[in-house]
């Protein structure tokens, strides 16, 4: 239903009024989360601060089709090296400091770029407070995310240089099906074969995540060092992960028609 | 986006097939089909140019035009294996995903047969377009003719190994090839539960055909490799040229054509003698990735290069003597006194008068990977695809090939093995057999 149709439903309404408290939460965590991570980084504690990293950065990831909305902003935050400048001066957010971290081994200007980076989460809170949405946006959100862990997770782009791959493809999958979740009580009635498509193919991902859970894991993750999945089980996770965004693609048309 | 009914959708040119179902149990069947692939339900305003691929309908109006021409996607035989060979091909194989069932499989099947009775009749998988949700058809193909597209599937050895209960449907020969000469395979190029052989005369057709087919299989198949083939190798009909391979040289001259049905019967079809009745009146369709050392290759003397085949270069004629289709004399001797064909020339090794009368029938296409990036020579050559019988056929060959004297130019770097069941009635679909 295109225009404020939507808003005529109190299904879908309940549905996005969940999702933009969703949003907000998760931005006034990743802030918290990102401030701890940036104590340890003055305090020097480098072991902590990696421990931390990837603690913070879930935050993002599940919010991060909406935060990129905002696109200089997601690449002061999350951008990498190569995008979408190649001067080290201008590389700056989350993985600048993973670069620090794992790759220089050197918390020389860290903590600087760090509170820039709180800063620059203030600023998404502040965007975030604001800003709205509607089912459609939703539903095109969370195949976004699906296709993030699907492209920049499975290749082990994202997390280059500290291998924490699997706790942010977890969250990207996670808040994608937390979407769904909030719509479940609309799509059950609308088309119920999409809605249990999705639920199957997201155990799928999820039966397989759990071949490379581990206590405490690599880093604390809860996960092993994803530079250890071999190429098979990557494909077997690629495949599941794009078998489940193909059917969350099916959601947006449910929810505005 | 569903069907009004959310039952499956078929091939609406085609009976609907009767479906005896399963047990009831919890499954992705009618999942995969009722998600909207083939919905006839609503269409959006506007929208209906997109119905059947603009461009791509098939002759009409006295135009038979090559682009316009449709092959029957109905058939004794599937498709794709003494058709002409078209241009280009398109060569994919999945495996099929952890935890799909028996039926799932089964769904897939039928879903894939009729999407490619639509796709091989220049339309378009499905025929619904709303813009709040992802096309149907991926519309890749839109505006391009249907230029001759067949759609020719298999199953692979691991297809049977006791996931889907079609163990005591395994074919005797179709057992993974065994070691052969002159390989060096890469797994990622090796094997697969399913392949889709797409052939069409327009390279975007061909791919466009396994792409809508590695989409709807999303979930429970995936792709483990796949092939572009630019350039056709041999000839399956009388009414064809002999092309050339990478090599410069004419390829397939002494090929069975589509012409030569006792040939077929006797060396492609499977017949009474395979243990699987549904295989009957299929083949075994084996794929080698071949890389071919281009550059060493071009930078031999033009003799070598002739004697190493056993034929002249640009006529093709044996060097027995003759013209191109003229039967090789492997008796025959030289100028020198030494055989004319040499002890290892390629078309001796590999011919039927060297091998106890064995044919196969040869469909493979020149390819490209682009360029090695450590060496920055070629990755390319020839992606073979042979169609026989029996896989001891292939077997037999390639052993006997352990001499030729090509294999200083070439290497067999893929391999996989199919069994192609037989070709389709209209309602059927290609499970039907295998599932009964």
């Amino acid at each position: 239903m295109s225009g404020p149709a939507w808003q005529g439903n109190p299904q879908l309404v309940t549905a996005v009024s969940g999702y933009s408290a969703f949003v907000k939460q998760n931005t006034a965590d990743l802030i918290t989360r990102t401030q701890t991570f940036c104590k340890a980084i003055s305090a020097g504690n480098m072991n902590q601060a990696k421990a931390l990293y990837p603690q913070a950065r879930v935050y993002y990831e599940r919010i991060e089709p909406v935060a990129s909305v905002w696109g200089s902003l997601d690449t002061s935050i999350d951008g990498r090296w190569e995008n979408p400048v190649t001067v080290k001066s201008q590389f700056t957010g989350f993985h600048r400091i993973e670069q620090m971290l794992w790759q220089d081994n050197s918390l020389n200007g860290a903590a600087a770029m760090c509170s820039g980076l709180v800063k620059n989460e203030q600023q998404l809170l502040t965007l975030v407070g604001s800003a709205q949405y509607n089912p459609l946006d939703m539903a095109a959100g969370a195949t976004d995310l699906i296709n993030e862990a699907a492209t920049n997770k499975i290749s082990g782009e994202e997390e280059r240089y500290s291998n924490t791959d699997l706790p942010v493809f977890e969250a990207n999958v996670d808040a994608s099906m937390k979407v769904i979740t909030l719509l479940v009580p609309y799509l059950q009635a609308k088309n119920a074969s999409t809605v249990s498509l999705i639920k199957q193919r997201d155990a799928a991902v999820e039966s397989l995540l759990t071949h490379y859970k581990a206590t405490p894991g690599y880093d604390s993750t809860g996960y092993v060092d994803y530079s250890k999945v071999t190429k098979t089980g990557r494909k077997q996770l690629s495949a599941a992960v794009n078998a489940l965004a193909e059917a969350m693609s099916k959601v947006s048309s449910e929810v505005s028609a | 986006m569903a069907s009004a009914d959310g039952g499956p959708m078929v091939d609406e040119t085609a009976p609907a097939a009767a479906d005896p179902g399963g047990p009831a149990r919890p499954s992705r069947r009618g999942v995969l089909t009722g998600a909207g692939l083939f919905g006839a339900g609503t269409v959006a305003g506007g929208l209906t140019g997109y119905l059947t691929r603009p461009g791509s309908e098939p002759a009409a109006g006295g135009d038979t035009s090559l682009g316009r021409q449709t092959i029957p996607f109905y058939g004794t035989h599937q498709a794709g294996i003494i058709t002409p060979a078209q241009d280009r091909l398109a060569f994919g194989a999945m495996n099929v995903v952890g935890g799909t069932s028996r039926a799932d499989l089964r769904d897939l099947l039928q879903v894939w047969t009729a999407a490619a009775a639509r796709m091989t009749a220049g339309r378009l998988v499905g025929e619904e377009n709303e813009p709040d949700a992802p096309p149907v058809d991926t519309g890749k193909a839109v505006g391009s003719p249907v230029s001759r597209l067949t759609i020719t599937i298999g199953y692979g050895p691991s297809l049977f190994d006791g996931r889907f209960g079609l163990a005591a449907r395994k074919p005797a020969a179709l057992t993974d090839l065994p070691p052969l000469p002159n390989e060096n395979l890469d797994p990622d190029y090796t094997g697969g539960d399913l392949c889709v052989q797409a052939c069409s005369d327009d390279p975007l057709v061909a791919f466009h055909a396994v792409r809508n087919l590695a989409r709807i299989g999303m979930g429970v198949a995936a792709h483990n490799w796949m092939e572009l083939g630019f350039g056709r190798t041999s000839t399956t009909s009388t009414a064809q040229a002999t092309p050339r391979n990478l090599l410069g040289f004419k390829d397939g001259t002494r090929n069975i054509k589509a012409e030569q049905a006792d040939l077929l019967n006797q060396h492609v079809w499977v017949g009474p003698e395979s243990d699987q009745p549904w295989l009957r009146g299929g083949s075994y369709l084996v794929a080698r990735k071949i890389r071919m050392f281009v550059e060493n290759w071009d930078r031999d003397y033009l003799e070598d290069q002739e004697n190493v085949i056993g034929r002249a270069k640009v006529s093709g004629a044996p060097l027995s003597g003759g013209s191109e289709f003229t039967t090789p004399d492997f008796a025959k001797a030289g100028a020198d006194g030494r055989p004319a064909i040499g002890d290892r020339a390629h078309v001796r090794l590999a011919s039927p008068e060297h091998n106890g009368g064995i044919h196969i029938l040869r469909r493979g296409y020149s390819f490209t990977d682009g360029i090695d990036p450590q060496a920055g020579t070629l990755l390319g050559g020839l992606f073979f695809i042979g169609f026989m019988k029996n896989p001891s056929q292939f077997i037999k060959l390639q052993t006997s090939l352990a001499a030729d004297a090509l294999n200083e130019y070439i290497h067999h770097t893929g391999s996989a093995l199919f069994a192609v069941p037989p070709g389709l009635r209209p309602g059927q679909h290609y499970g039907d057999a295998l599932f009964a």
